[in-house]
């Protein structure tokens, strides 16, 4: 599936303009801008707020900022909210904090309906440890709480900022692409999640990413269609795009779990290539991941190869482009088969995981067991 | 059938409720209106939203002449005009290779036989392992010849386990009236077991009718207060503005009696009443919404005249245009005394409903479309606030909308700002596609998908279908026999006739304005 970097949300939703305040203004701010919306309307109509939860977004730098500004829009018309936007280290006029608040609002047949409230934070980099307590008396009370954690290195490796927005919310997002070293990314999570228990919902976009992977690896090497191919699998091969090896891990990791294959050894064969040895029923299974030159940052294709007591058969599935998944099977008379698998924006999966409330056992298995994949390549 | 989750680690938590399974989705009546506006548009936005099996195929049979590539054009032209997602012309070339075509006549066991011969090329072409869902998108006239037809051919398998499934999805009416619904059943009976038919009923569909056990069994506020200590009524609507259009054949015979409530309402009533299931399985909601029905008061020939109100649209307005009365609509009787709209009263005579009535109302060329159940709370006592009988304040109301706008209100009573204490009557309004912004699958998207997965919870058993005709036969005896050349009539556009205000009236309530 297609993962889209710059996601310019197309959403039908209107922005109001940002205004800068002070930190101790934004109650009377928003409610001016309610104010404003209401003098727009005629008679008998209504301003109305729709709003399912909080959401706190840390990211750092303008750049992700900009970003990650493109996709709220897609974000609160899926799953209104109340945005609690905090950029880490970015420009700001003076040094210190500073503050602005806008909407999202749309159109509806009684009036306008506010989807959101947005409060974004700037810090300058030396006072991102205010940014909890800011963050704290700006959440809407007796909803979920969300925190997407948008920032390019792994949550735990930002430390006590992260632990402080973290006990704020139910729920942590984040996603593994783009990391540097996705092993060492895999290992603090791994570990920060087992650490967790039931403390928080935490999730991966690029677990959501691989859905439709994981969806048509299930249903085409199921035994009733495909007797035998998950029993006697005997090698498979990943490709992957720049920046998705954390996703191919993942995927690599769910099986591993699902299928009970344990990790036994890893290495990196070639810059671009990493093999690891499973072990399941007493039989070794390869498994390459190789990291193709160029092409999107997501997974491209995966080759299935099983013995039957015939013959050897293979499976190939690959990224097709417009959202799509081809099967080819060449050792049987299935021709090529095409499947949706439709692109979702960064902002769709992140509306998505917010409506979820509860952990993913899946998830942390796949985690689990890519986390000590990550081991052994260390070792 | 091997069970998915016992041998297929992959597929575990990969969908939250259900797994489609790889199958052949076969439609008779193919190339019908139904399969054109409603079923084939299902299947195209199942196919978008990638929840369809990778394995998969569609056979139209029908008697209509058409080939494959003429049939995707049929499909084409019906997916661009009633599909919640436009066409996407990327993707087409992809779905319609999912599509074949069939000539045949349901009558003929040639027909079944050679699609029989279809299915077993198309099969290995997709990669399914023989399971099948037989679509019938048929007049119900032809149910019984269908389905003996199909067994005959050797197109249902058994359900030892060691097969492939075969399925079968049956459309509303099941039968005319008791009798033809025991023999539909018996028919079906004889060809498929219960497990493989699913009848379905598109309401059943809808997220709102869904969310009615969230909401009662999800919330702890509701359900202490569900019974006849703290609820007044339940008022049932569902008003079409539509008059009888190009259904008159099929409705002049049947009637809002039989066309809504012997289904739609019934259904509806038993998700409102039923009493706590203790698992989300299908059989155990069903049997708890059998109870419901095995708990209705049977209407007698003493009672139908104080319970029951059937009318017929005279000629009115329709947005502000002349519309003509039932009888001078096209295709229907002169001398018809087929009603149009239908008021009943009903109780549940059980512990938690005893006394507690609940009026129900449908009919066509109403003001608007909506359908709504609107439960009612009792008032509170006539002391403090509520002291001044002359202007009691209005009780609480807990409203589920159906359509066409699906969401839930509460209303419930506030203060007016200022010196005063004034009491205002408010409403807190929850939309779902205000709320969570997101198209919601039509009903017939959710329910394909759950007979794919082998989930029947929001389809009808046999003895649902049976209780429910032999409650509406109680009402349709008496009206037959009477003879009557006469109905009440209402003018087109107004909420019904005057009868049906003053069987509520009588009561000391009223008709809620919708």
């Amino acid at each position: 599936m297609a993962y889209v970097v710059n996601d310019s949300e197309s959403a039908a939703l209107l922005t109001l303009p940002e205004h800068k305040i002070k930190i101790a203004q934004v109650r009377q701010q928003l409610d001016s801008l309610w104010e404003s919306l209401h003098q727009d309307l005629a008679d008998g109509q209504a301003v109305t707020r729709a709003c399912m939860s909080n959401l706190i977004i840390y990211c750092e730098g303008d750049e992700q900022a900009a970003s990650i500004s493109r996709a709220i829009p897609g974000i609160v018309q899926n799953h209104p909210s109340r945005i609690i936007f905090l950029i880490g280290t970015g420009q700001t006029s003076e040094p210190g904090i500073e503050v602005f608040v806008s909407g999202h609002y749309c159109a509806l047949n009684s009036g306008w309906q506010v989807c959101s409230e947005q409060i974004r934070v700037v810090s300058d980099g030396f006072t991102s440890r205010r940014l909890p307590s800011v963050t704290r008396s700006q959440l809407i009370g007796d909803l979920p709480t969300t925190l997407w954690w948008a920032a390019l290195q792994p949550p735990p490796f930002a430390g006590k900022l992260f632990y402080k927005l973290a006990s704020m919310a139910d729920q942590i997002i984040y996603d593994s692409y783009n990391w540097n070293n996705p092993s060492k990314g895999i290992q603090a999570m791994a570990r920060w999640v087992a650490a967790e228990k039931q403390e928080h919902v935490i999730f991966n976009l690029s677990w959501r990413r691989l859905k439709p992977w994981r969806s048509l690896l299930s249903q085409v090497l199921d035994p009733q269609i495909k007797p035998g191919a998950l029993q006697n699998v005997t090698q498979l091969r990943i490709e992957h795009g720049p920046h998705a090896l954390g996703m191919a891990l993942l995927l690599l990791g769910w099986l591993a779990s699902r299928l009970n294959w344990e990790p036994i050894e890893g290495r990196v064969a070639l810059d671009k290539e990493t093999v690891w040895h499973f072990t399941a029923h007493g039989r070794q299974i390869p498994a390459r991941v190789v990291r193709l030159g160029g092409g999107e940052p997501t997974l491209h294709r995966m080759h299935w190869y099983w013995r039957t007591e015939q013959q050897s058969q293979h499976i190939e599935f690959s990224r097709l482009s417009d959202g799509r998944l081809g099967i080819v099977e060449d050792t049987s008379d299935v021709p090529t088969r095409v499947v949706a698998a439709p692109p979702l924006r960064r902002s769709a999966l992140v509306a998505a995981q917010m409506a979820h409330r509860t952990r993913d056992k899946l998830f942390e298995e796949a985690l689990e067991v890519g986390n000590t994949m990550a081991s052994i390549l260390e070792h | 059938m091997i069970s998915h989750s016992e041998t297929n680690p992959l597929r575990e938590g990969l969908i939250e409720a259900q797994v489609a399974q790889p199958c052949t989705l076969v439609i008779f009546g193919g190339g019908g209106d139904l399969t054109r506006r409603k079923l084939l548009p299902a299947v195209y936005n199942q196919a978008l939203d990638g929840a369809l099996p990778a394995n998969f195929a569609v056979l139209g049979v029908a008697r209509e002449e058409m080939d494959n590539l003429s049939y995707r054009d049929f499909a084409r032209n019906g997916i661009e005009r009633f599909s919640r997602q436009p066409m996407d012309s990327e993707f087409w070339p992809d779905f319609e290779r999912l599509l074949h075509y069939q000539q045949g006549s349901f009558d003929d066991l040639q027909t079944y036989l050679d699609l029989k011969e279809h299915l077993q090329k198309i099969e290995p072409e997709f990669g399914i392992p023989g399971n099948r869902v037989f679509y019938l998108a048929i007049p119900p006239a032809f149910i019984e010849t269908c389905v003996t037809n199909l067994n005959a051919a050797g197109l249902v398998y058994p359900t030892d386990g060691s097969h492939p499934f075969s399925r079968i999805i049956v459309e509303k009416p099941i039968g005319h009236d008791l009798e033809s619904a025991r023999q539909v059943n018996t028919v079906l009976g004889k060809n498929f077991a219960e497990s493989q038919i699913y009848r379905i009923d598109h309401y059943l569909g809808k997220e709102t009718v869904q969310n009615i056990l969230v909401m009662r069994f999800g919330n702890s506020i509701f359900e202490p207060l569900w019974n006849n200590k703290h609820i007044d009524h339940v008022q049932i609507t569902v008003a079409e503005e539509e008059g009888v259009g190009t259904r008159a054949g099929y409705y002049d015979r049947a009637g809002a009696l039989r066309d809504m409530v012997q289904n739609h309402i019934l259904q509806l009533l038993t998700l409102i009443a039923m009493e706590p299931p203790w698992a989300m399985q299908a059989d155990v909601i069903r049997d708890h919404r059998q109870d419901v029905l095995n708990c209705l008061r049977p209407i007698t020939p003493d009672s139908i005249g104080d319970c029951v109100v059937r009318a017929q649209y005279g000629p009115g307005f329709h947005h502000g245009e002349d519309v003509p009365g039932y009888r001078r609509e096209e295709g229907v009787a002169q001398d018809s005394i087929t009603e149009t709209y239908v008021a009943l009263k009903v109780f549940i005579d059980n512990w938690r409903w005893a006394g507690v009535p609940i009026y129900i109302r449908t009919g066509k060329r109403l003001p608007k479309r909506v359908s709504e159940i609107a439960v009612q709370f009792k008032s509170i006592p006539p002391i403090l606030f509520n002291a001044d009988t002359d202007h009691p304040l209005e009780p609480n109301v807990l409203a589920l909308s159906i359509q066409p706008n699906e969401g839930l209100s509460l209303r419930m009573a506030t203060k007016l700002p200022g010196p005063k204490v004034r009491i205002y009557p408010v409403k807190m309004d929850f939309r779902y596609g205000a709320t969570f912004g997101d198209q919601s699958p039509e009903a017939y998207e959710r329910l394909m998908l759950d007979v794919m997965a082998g989930d029947a919870t929001l389809f009808m058993r046999r003895d649902a279908v049976e209780s429910s005709w032999k409650f509406i036969e109680d009402i349709l005896e008496p009206w037959e026999s009477s003879r009557t050349r006469w109905l009440p009539e209402y003018s087109a556009g107004t909420w019904g006739p005057l009868e049906a205000d003053r069987m509520i009236e009588m009561d000391g309530r009223k008709w809620r304005m919708l």
